[in-house]
């Protein structure tokens, strides 16, 4: 449901707001005559503030949990308390203290990383799972991302998340993603706050993140909180490091395809750090040299220039106990190149972010972060020979400004609140055709322009130990061209513990989309293009609920977590068939619309103390989605991305402190692909060729190919040199060197007949498989 | 674990571990990654396949310049994994009429049936199956690319009228129940404006600058092609097929004003190059752009599986008119 601008709210909808306004108005009726502790929490060796640490108050059996920024705020009566401050990967704290006025208390934790006893590596996360509200958001450490097997030894975040129940891993080796039977497009990927349009390199195979540059990343599947929005699928959040505020460090890889060199440290100790991390590819410089030594010979074909790059900055200033400011930016492309008289050409593409963050402390029991944002995709590809030159190209540039309050008056309560506003230009299609004399000058330049805003507010409320209800709502709206359209999304989750280590979940979320992606190759191409709801282009939008149990065994050691969820989602666009989406200044008339709906069931469990960690997921589930503009019967189809059965299955197991052995394995039901049930002799004009054309008559994604399986191993082996530390991650991908599925497709053989006529003679199915076992290894170092 | 107190102290062991693991990724890579698998594809039904142009359809190579006005192509679309024949392909006995009225007049074209022309370009010979001849002649039989071709039943047609805006309709009965019709209207012919051959002393080849006014302010659809007319069986081994560009495009970068295209550099001195250039129907630009999409749907890991646009009720394929014009020069 959405709204234009002259279209007055629903009497639904009204209610909803009240309600909300009711409810927050109540939390602010309670909680006189107390204190309030409050602080950071931040790890001990770097000072990085450790994003969703639990400071928990064993006396009431409630606490907080740290926002983005490692701050926590507990309100509560003046008294003796025991407090448990845990996070994912580092070892447990206990405090305890005597309140008597509101104070001031930062947590340093130690990770656990050169600890081997059980006791003492302690994430505790499973507790965390079963108090919390939030239901689909899953976090796994940087810390074992970097131990995991990897394709070509580059490290990839967006990969680990296809390890992860409910999200399908995309194209073999490639980084992206559909979540819960969303599309590619309907995840919304922060970094830093700023949105990352195309998150990947060399068309897909590897991700646009630095591992040495990320502190921490999450994933939210479902319940959404009231912040996030603009992506009906998922939320990934990646926040860069802050840099080691306490001594200068570098690290870095060599890698076989690609190095990275990150620096951080301290300007002035304690109070303001710096990193800068980069990363190049360097097949180039080989390929250079190669050609350069074929260069005499004239019947020598150059082999293309390609590389990419990234380079992460991020400074931060501590200004006072109340004020603190952050800048951070990313910027990487990828760039191909073929340069050999009389023609060139040229196609480079690329990320840019920037950050500005200024964090406030109004009170202790009152947060705000301000935030400004840049992001710039482009790509622009280009030829020229001596008489022609030609430049196509697209972008989307985001400027945003977002401010969001953290408020917590009273131990029961838990208040966000804020809004955003962000100002998007579409470049969605340049085009400049000329010859060198002038005499040929065509241009085209199809900008778009639109800004899109929410404001949002949430409680966290402890109704009582066993209840906790966060509800919330988030107002958005889209401006383009003079017309606005508004989407009230309404957010609830419920949890309520069924005993000391379980509790019940269920959750109702609505998220919209304004921006959608233009692509219809089924893979992540830097063609690719973002274009705007418009007059014609309704809003995407999903309605979820979900439900869901958690339960610890094993004296917490495991974690158990199953959740149902069902999702309705509406105006979802697709494309006519043979879409042109290239250079056409009328890409709207190529779209279709539709809704649908996917549901299934998700089952994870965890290990994450002890020498062996990792896990296992289970998910089964169904995807649909329905256009009327599609021909009968074929109006209902299964997305490509709908996957029956996906099991993951992760561990790491620590040898001893110098070695560590990881493996993952996938297993899940084959994709769709839309294959031809016929074929038709089509003959052409004169001195065309004929073809022997297959006939799609059966509608889309109409076969299911064979299932996919592959087994990643990973040896992780650590070495205490004089001057710092290293290490070995050596991988092997599919190491059951299985052939799965890439594309599936027909051959056709051809006979001649007498006179010349060609018919076909043969026809088989082909399976073509991308990659076979991979070995690789990577040399690490730190000091 | 003293074992494990190994260390790698020196940059050339790491090297030397990167480059064995490169060997080992070449090796591995070497087993074939395609392979055949058996396909389970839902049922197919067959239906009637028809391709059918009417215009000035020549063959300029050949001596029935200018002979041919409509030409039909029928036929069955076959399942992948049915028995392959040219009998289960080609549909015979079928009833191929177009027709149109004019000044009050409808004027039937039946076409002739069981002709299969070899036409001069012997790399695509075609299985046009029912014709319509432009001109009234009296042979029995034609030489086309040095077969002579017999011409059944032949009997003198009336001429069939190409003017803007007249619509044509087409009908074929299979006598097997299968009725198809389709529709289609002529268009203006579009006269090259200029050609102008740019020469590149690198690979002492030219390209082609070939300038012509778009039609109208309304959408325009063009095919060009440009063709090699003096290649011997030599120059073909060397140079590939004659015709060098077959390409189409719109006017939506420069609607209603003047249209350039160029090329690659594919043209010798001493050429005699023919352009051609059709103004096409918008149905007959969608029913191309889908064949190729079709086409380069299979084997393409990016390709857009496309059905086919047809503008044929009951069947698949395409009926149009193809007004062009022509010029032809030589590189000196």
């Amino acid at each position: 449901m959405y709204f234009h601008s002259t279209t007055l709210l629903s009497e639904r909808m009204k209610k909803i707001l009240w309600f909300t306004c009711l409810l927050f108005s109540c939390t602010f009726a309670i909680g006189q005559d107390k204190v309030t502790l409050s602080g950071y929490v931040r790890d001990k060796t770097s000072g990085e503030d450790l994003i969703g640490a639990a400071v928990s108050i064993v006396e009431t059996k409630s606490g907080a949990v740290c926002n983005t920024f490692g701050y926590y705020s507990i309100t509560l009566p003046a008294g003796y308390y025991h407090i448990r401050i845990s996070y994912l990967g580092y070892i447990t704290q206990m405090d305890s203290i005597k309140l008597t006025h509101t104070i001031r208390k930062d947590f340093l934790l130690g990770t656990s990383s050169k600890e081997l006893k059980e006791v003492t590596v302690n994430a505790n996360s499973g507790r965390q799972q079963v108090e919390k509200t939030q239901m689909g958001k899953i976090e796994v450490s940087i810390a074992d991302v970097k131990k995991l097997p990897v394709l070509f030894g580059e490290v990839d975040i967006l990969k680990t998340l296809q390890l992860l129940p409910g999200v399908q891993g995309g194209s073999e080796g490639t980084t992206g993603f559909y979540v819960r039977g969303g599309g590619p497009d309907q995840n919304l990927i922060l970094l830093d706050g700023a949105t990352v349009y195309n998150a990947s390199h060399l068309f897909g195979f590897f991700s646009v993140f630095n591992g040495d540059a990320v502190k921490n990343f999450e994933l939210y599947k479902g319940g959404y909180p009231a912040n996030y929005g603009g992506r009906l699928s998922s939320v990934i959040d990646i926040n860069l490091k802050e840099g080691n505020t306490n001594k200068l460090g570098v690290e870095g890889g060599i890698g076989l395809i690609a190095s990275r060199l990150t620096i951080q440290g301290p300007l002035v100790k304690d109070k303001c750090s710096f990193i800068i991390s980069a990363r190049r590819t360097y097949v180039d410089v080989f390929t250079r040299a190669y050609n350069k030594s074929q260069a005499s010979d004239p019947s020598y074909n150059p082999i293309p220039d390609y590389y990419f790059y990234d380079l992460n900055a991020k400074f931060n200033y501590i200004l006072d106990s109340a004020n603190r400011v952050y800048l951070s930016g990313y910027f990487g492309r990828d760039v191909f190149g073929f340069n050999r008289s009389p023609f060139n050409f040229s196609f480079d593409w690329g990320n840019a972010t920037g950050t500005a963050r200024w964090n406030h402390l109004f009170s202790p029991k009152m947060f705000l972060n301000t935030t400004a944002t840049y992001t710039n995709y482009q790509y622009t590809l280009g030829s020229a020979t001596d008489i022609f030159n030609f430049q196509i190209g697209s972008s989307i540039e985001d400027w945003t400004l977002k401010e969001d309050f953290d408020y917590a008056p009273n131990i029961a309560h838990n208040i966000k609140f804020g809004g955003h506003i962000t100002y998007h230009t579409f470049g969605v299609g340049r085009f400049q055709l000329g010859s060198t004399d002038n005499s040929l000058n065509f241009h085209n330049n199809n900008t778009l322009y639109g800004a899109d805003e929410a404001i949002y507010g949430s409680d966290d409320w402890t109704v009582s130990e066993p209840l906790k209800i966060n509800y919330g709502v988030r107002l958005s709206a889209f401006n383009y061209k003079g017309t606005s359209q508004f989407t009230p999304e309404p957010r609830i989750a419920a949890r309520y513990k069924t005993g000391d280590v379980s509790s019940i979940k269920i959750s109702y979320t609505r998220m919209s989309q304004y921006v959608h992606l233009i692509s219809n190759s089924g893979a992540s191409l830097p063609t690719d293009v973002w274009y705007p709801s418009t007059n014609n282009v309704k809003p995407q939008q999903a309605d979820q609920v979900a439900a869901g149990y958690t339960t610890l065994l094993f004296g917490d050691k495991i974690t158990v977590t199953d959740e149902l969820y069902y999702k309705w989602l509406c105006n979802q666009v697709d494309f006519k068939d043979a879409a042109q989406l290239f250079l056409n200044p009328h890409l709207e008339d190529q779209f279709i619309y539709g809704n649908g709906w996917s549901y299934g069931n998700e089952l994870f469990i965890q290990k994450s103390e002890g020498r062996l960690t990792g896990w296992i997921g289970y998910t089964l589930a169904w995807s649909y989605r329905h256009y009327d503009s599609l021909p009968a019967p074929f109006q209902t189809i299964k997305p490509k991305y709908d996957v029956r059965h996906d099991l993951k299955i992760v561990g790491i197991y620590e040898i001893s402190k110098r070695l560590s052995f990881s493996m993952s394995f996938i297993y899940n039901t084959g994709t769709l692909t839309t294959m031809p049930t016929g074929y038709a002799a089509i003959q052409g004009i004169d001195y065309s060729s004929a073809r022997i054309t297959p006939v799609y008559n059966d509608g889309r994604d109409n076969y299911r190919m064979p299932y996919y399986m592959r087994l990643d191993l990973g040896l992780v082996w650590k070495f205490h040199p004089k001057w710092g530390e290293s290490d070995l991650s050596f991988s092997i991908y599919n190491a059951l060197n299985r052939r799965n599925p890439y594309f599936i497709y027909i051959q056709t053989e051809l006979a001649k007949l007498p006179g010349g006529l060609a018919i076909p003679s043969k026809n088989t199915g082909q399976m073509v498989s991308l990659f076979p076992i991979i070995p690789s290894v990577t040399y690490n170092f730190k000091f | 674990m003293r074992k494990f107190k190994i260390q790698l102290r020196s940059a050339s062991s790491i090297i030397i571990i990167l480059i064995i693991s490169g060997l080992l990724v070449t090796i591995s890579s070497c087993r074939k990654l395609q392979q055949d698998i058996p396909l389970n594809l839902p049922a197919f039904k067959s239906q009637l396949a028809i391709e059918c142009y009417l215009g000035d359809l020549d063959a300029s190579q050949c001596s029935l310049n200018g002979l041919v006005g409509i030409e039909a192509a029928v036929s069955n679309t076959q399942d992948y994994f049915a028995p392959i024949s040219l009998n289960s392909l080609q549909v015979k006995g079928a009833e191929v009429t177009v027709s149109y009225d004019s000044a009050g007049q409808t004027y039937t074209f039946p076409l002739q049936e069981d002709l299969i022309i070899n036409n001069c370009d012997t790399s695509n010979v075609k299985l046009f199956n029912y014709k319509y001849f432009k001109y009234t002649f009296s042979y029995d039989s034609v030489k086309i690319g040095g077969t002579y071709i017999h011409l059944p039943n032949f009997k003198p047609k009336t001429r069939i009228h190409f003017h803007t805006g007249l619509i044509y309709k087409l009908k074929v009965d299979d006598h097997q129940g299968r009725i198809a019709t389709a529709e289609t209207q002529w268009l203006d012919t579009v006269s090259i404006k200029s050609i102008r051959p740019i020469f590149n002393a690198h690979d002492t080849n030219y390209s082609l600058i070939v300038k012509w006014n778009d039609a109208s302010l309304a959408n325009d659809y063009y095919r060009m092609q440009i063709r090699v007319l003096n290649m011997d069986s030599a120059s073909v081994i060397k140079r590939g097929h004659p015709l060098m560009q077959d390409v189409t495009f719109t006017d939506n970068i420069n609607n209603g004003g003047e249209l350039a295209i160029g090329g690659p550099y594919r043209y010798k001195q001493g050429d005699s190059i023919e352009v051609k250039m059709f103004h096409i129907r918008k149905e007959f630009y969608d029913y191309l752009r889908t064949v190729n999409a079709a086409v380069n749907s299979m084997g393409n890991p990016f390709g857009q599986p496309a059905s086919i646009a047809s503008n044929v009720t009951n069947g698949l394929g395409i009926f149009t008119v193809l007004p062009w014009s022509k010029r032809i020069i030589v590189l000196r």
